[in-house]
């Protein structure tokens, strides 16, 4: 059985090799800033895998994965002119992502599509590499999550699906430290609660009960 | 972890277990995708600046244009929002509408999203309507070049004659004869659904497919893009079949594309809407008991796979080519690698030399790019393909494949000869733009 405690957590707002990748995001900044040629395919380069992590973390198996990464980066090129420091880079793309995803929720929130995909339909796009089982656990665990409220989703995955501390939460979400933790305690005991009373899951967690 | 990160908060082992089955299996960006990705968003900023300046230009000279210039607005969302800006070059859009080309000029409709349409000399197409989605075009007479950029939501519909063609993501050209009657959708990238007289429902065609459609003789053909093998001759009155009961094309289904052997049918004279359940379940058994091409045609991806992994070993052994091709193809498109792997390998011992192995080469080399840290066995196999069928149907894909992995192995010097060939073989295929791009910066 695995807690979430067991888990590696990555470091996303200091990274690993601390000054010297803070020194190249800030340069990477200012060349995305001026406009310079290749720097938006850097950027791409550098965090592209992280991003599409968040987002296809966040909003499960989805279609649309691909278009939501493209579009955060589209958008946040025009706006990297509101960056103010520019060696926080990495923490200003995460916060961006977290963002767009948030309203990506939201909107499909509103529209009152509460399953996996807009149409009603579970796609299959990125499980149908996987086996049955995992598949269906996935899709079962992304349904529970449609039940959360979507902060209450965002800061789960980001804990513990995404990995990342409960700071660099606080900082991609702009609300407080306070705030995470007591939305992230609420979160994780209702999906607990969801999974446990779930009896389409096996108590195994990722095992398909026969199809009706 | 550090201390600071206890929150008290832990999931139950169950969740915590399925929350870890997410972080494993999803979010993982290979490298393919993120090379795709990268070439998308190039385009896309590329266009955008484009635009800025058109704007710009237009702004200091708007009495110089006759392009329509609206307010840009890129992250359009519905269509009651505002309609996507778009100009026209070489040529001016009537009222009505009309698209007027200057005299030897190919006219094309640049969008603010990056899509782009282009007419060949002597089209007569029409802009029809824009929102904030997409567009409507029509084609009465000629050939359009259509590149859209896969946005969600969007909605691009091009009408060709009698035809409409729903468009997705994709880069295409259709071209309609109004006196001939004969429709020819070329569909290069993503995926669209062609409908119309003597289709009998909607054709969904996927990348690499051709379509053409005779309408005057009612005749269908859905094959690879470069396959000439059973062409319609367009003064072709026949009505001869020599696959009689093989039903139109299927019905939202994808259809074997690259098939060497061209699906070649008769369609009923009115037939417009799908067939019914019963029908379409007749054409599926009738499917089966002729083969795997045959199902693979009719989309029944499920069947081939399931019949073959009742015996893999004898399918592997003692089927034939076409059986194989098949299996391969239902296997990728179900996204079951490793069987599509295995039917590849056996295609390519046991009829080594032959068009199909040629094929397979290329297939190996896609299934290795995809895997992530096979590009160097992906480039091998786009070498091997390229040696083995020099004018083969995935030729330009080939080379285009192999121009990017080249660059993500070796840097754009060296990817600069591969991509100076492809424009110098390919000036309008699909990784044209990337190539001249690479070509440039390398200089």
């Amino acid at each position: 059985m695995m807690h979430s405690s067991g888990l590696g957590r990555l470091r996303l707002v200091t990274p690993p090799s601390g000054e010297s990748q803070e020194a190249e995001d800030a340069k990477l900044a200012r060349a995305l800033i001026d406009g310079e040629a290749r720097a938006a395919e850097l950027a791409w380069d550098r965090y592209a895998p992280l991003v599409h992590g968040i987002v296809s973390r966040a909003l499960g198996p989805d279609a649309e994965v691909e278009d939501v990464t493209q579009e955060i980066f589209y958008r946040l090129f025009s706006r990297i002119r509101s960056l103010r420091k520019p060696e926080a880079l990495r923490s200003f793309v995460v916060s961006f992502a977290v963002r767009i995803v948030k309203w990506e929720l939201r909107r499909r929130r509103a529209r009152r599509w509460l399953t996996l995909s807009e149409t009603g339909e579970v796609p299959d796009d990125q499980l149908l590499f996987m086996n049955v089982d995992n598949r269906y656990a996935l899709r079962r665990l992304y349904s529970l999550l449609n039940l959360l409220t979507t902060r209450e989703r965002l800061v789960l995955v980001l804990r513990h699906v995404e990995g990342m501390t409960l700071e660099e939460i606080a900082e991609a979400m702009e609300i407080s430290l306070a705030t995470v933790k007591r939305t992230l305690r609420h979160a994780s005991t209702r999906l607990s609660e969801l999974v446990d009373a779930d009896v389409q899951l096996r108590p195994a967690g990722g095992k398909r009960r026969p199809s009706k | 972890m550090t201390g600071d990160d206890r929150d008290e908060a832990e999931l139950g082992p169950r969740a915590a277990a399925l929350a870890a089955l997410a972080r494993r299996r999803l979010g993982h960006l290979t490298p393919a995708e993120q090379l795709r990705g990268r070439e998308i968003l190039r385009a896309r900023l590329a266009r955008r600046r484009r635009i800025v300046w058109s704007l710009t230009v237009a702004g200091a000279g708007a009495a110089a244009f006759a392009a329509v210039l609206l307010v840009p607005r890129v992250l359009h969302r519905s269509e009651s929002g505002p309609p996507l800006a778009y100009r026209l070059e070489g040529g001016t859009v009537a009222a009505d509408g009309r698209i007027e080309a200057r005299a030897d000029v190919e006219p094309a409709l640049r969008f603010a999203d990056g899509t782009v349409i282009a007419l060949a000399r002597g089209t007569k197409g029409r802009l029809a309507d824009v929102d904030g989605r997409g567009a409507h075009v029509t084609i009465a007479d000629g050939t359009a070049s259509v590149n859209v950029v896969p946005k969600p939501h969007a909605r691009w519909r091009v009408d060709a004659g009698p035809f409409v063609i729903n468009v997705h993501g994709t880069v295409f050209s259709a071209a309609w004869n109004e006196a001939t009657g004969r429709l020819d959708v070329r569909l290069e990238r993503g995926s669209v659904s062609v409908e119309g007289p003597v289709t009998g429902g909607p054709i969904a065609m996927r990348a690499g497919q051709r379509l053409t459609v005779a309408m005057h003789q009612s005749r269908v053909l859905l094959r690879g893009i470069d396959d000439h093998e059973g062409d319609l001759a367009e003064t072709d009155t026949t009505t001869a079949a020599p696959v009689a009961e093989v039903a139109p094309p299927p019905v939202l289904a994808t259809a074997a594309a690259g098939a060497a052997t061209p699906l070649l049918a008769p369609a009923p004279p009115t037939a417009v809407a799908p067939p019914p359940a019963p029908i379409r379940t007749a054409m599926r058994q009738a499917h089966a008991t002729r083969g795997w091409p045959s199902a693979l045609a009719a989309g029944d991806f499920a069947t081939i796979i399931a019949e073959a992994e009742r015996d893999l070993p004898r399918v592997l052994e003692a089927s034939s080519s076409d059986d194989l091709a098949a299996l391969a193809d239902a296997a990728r498109y179900r996204r079951q690698d490793d069987l599509a792997r295995r039917a590849l390998d056996a295609q390519r011992r046991r009829f080594q030399g032959s068009p199909r192995a040629a094929d397979a080469a290329f297939f190996l080399g896609r299934l290795d790019e995809k895997e992530g840290a096979g590009l160097v066995h992906a480039l091998r196999w786009y070498d091997r393909y390229l040696n083995e069928a020099p004018s083969g149907s995935y030729v330009a894909e080939a080379l285009g494949r192999k121009m990017v992995a080249v660059r993500a192995l070796y840097g754009v010097a060296q990817a600069r000869t591969v991509a100076e060939e492809y424009v110098r073989r390919f000036p309008h295929g699909s990784y044209a733009g990337a190539a001249q791009a690479l070509r440039d910066q390398a200089r």
